[in-house]
C-alpha cells in the first residue's frame, strides 16, 4: 500500500519521495508524480526510497519506467537512501548495477 | 499443521493484505526473516500474475464478482507451503520450464517480465499448475527444521 508520495526541491534535483509500498496497485501512482515533476523539461529527479519498505517486480518495473521517462526528457536520474531489504531486491535482479546511488541527500546534492 | 485460507478480490489493493497475511502467517513457523522477506515477494509476484491474468479472459471469468483469488497457506513444522490459485488463464504452466535467473535477463532496463523468475529464485520449491479451471502457483519455504533443498 503507497500511503503517500512527497515532492520537494533539493539543489538542481527534484525529490520524489513515495511513502510505503511499490507494486501494482501504487506504480501508477508513483507514474503519476514523477511525470508531475517533469513539467520543466530536463529536470533531475532523485527518487528517495527511505520510506519504502517493499517493492516487487512491477515496483521495480515502474522505477525502470520513470527513469526511462526522466533520462529520455534530458534529466538525470537516480535513488537515494534504500533500505537495505529494498535495495536487495534491486541486487536481485542487476539493477544496482544500472542506478546511481546516494546513502543521502547531501551526497546527491554535493554530486549533483 | 495449521491451514490459513484468505479469499480476496482480485484487485491490486488487496496485493498488501496478502503479503500480510502470508508473513504473520509463516512467522507462526518462526521462519527466518530473510525466508519471510522472500516468501512476501515471492507471494507477491504470484499474486500479482493472478491479477493481471483476469485482465485477459472473457466469458464468465470477466464478471467481476467472479474474480477471486485464494491464498492458502499450509503451516508445519518443517515448511510453509502457499499456494496461490485463480479462476482465470494466467501462467501456461511451460513457462514455468524456460524461466531464467532473476539477473540474466536480455535486457536489465526492461520493465516487465521479472515476476516468474523472482519467485523461482526466491523460494526453496516452486510449481505451477495451469487447467481450464485456473492457475495455481505453489511456493515452499522451509522452517529451520526443514530439509534443505537440493534443487528447485
Amino acid at each position: 500500500m503507497l500511503m503517500d508520495v512527497q515532492v520537494c526541491a533539493l539543489g538542481s534535483w527534484t525529490v520524489v519521495a513515495p511513502i510505503g509500498e511499490l507494486d501494482l496497485a501504487s506504480v501508477p501512482r508513483l507514474r503519476q508524480e514523477v511525470l508531475a515533476a517533469l513539467s520543466s523539461p530536463g529536470g533531475d529527479v532523485l527518487l528517495d526510497l527511505a520510506a519504502v519498505d517493499f517493492v516487487d517486480s512491477v515496483g521495480l518495473g515502474g522505477v525502470v519506467a520513470v527513469a526511462k521517462r526522466v533520462i529520455g526528457a534530458g534529466g538525470r536520474f537516480a535513488i537515494a537512501r534504500p533500505e537495505e531489504r529494498v535495495w536487495a531486491v534491486f541486487r536481485l535482479v542487476g539493477l544496482d548495477k544500472v542506478f546511481d546511488r546516494f546513502d543521502d541527500l547531501d551526497g546527491a546534492v554535493a554530486g549533483g | 499443521m495449521g491451514e490459513v485460507v484468505l479469499d480476496v478480490p482480485a484487485r491490486p489493493e488487496y496485493l498488501s493484505l496478502v503479503r500480510q497475511v502470508v508473513a504473520a502467517a509463516a512467522a507462526v513457523q518462526m521462519v527466518r526473516d530473510e525466508r519471510i522477506d522472500a516468501l512476501r515477494l515471492a507471494v507477491s509476484e504470484a499474486t500479482t500474475n493472478a491479477i493481471e491474468s483476469y485482465a485477459d479472459v472473457g466469458g464468465a471469468a470477466s464478471d467481476p464478482r467472479g474474480q477471486r483469488i485464494v491464498v492458502r497457506c499450509n503451516l508445519d513444522v518443517e515448511r510453509v507451503e502457499v499456494e496461490v490459485r485463480d479462476r482465470a488463464g494466467g501462467i501456461d504452466a511451460d513457462v514455468a520450464e524456460t524461466v531464467v535467473d532473476p539477473g540474466d535477463l536480455d535486457d536489465p532496463n526492461q520493465e516487465r517480465g521479472r515476476g516468474l523468475p523472482l519467485m523461482r529464485h526466491l523460494a526453496d520449491q516452486w510449481e505451477i499448475t495451469a487447467g481450464d479451471g485456473g492457475t495455481s502457483v505453489r511456493l515452499v519455504v522451509f522452517t529451520p527444521w526443514g530439509d534443505q533443498p537440493t534443487d528447485d
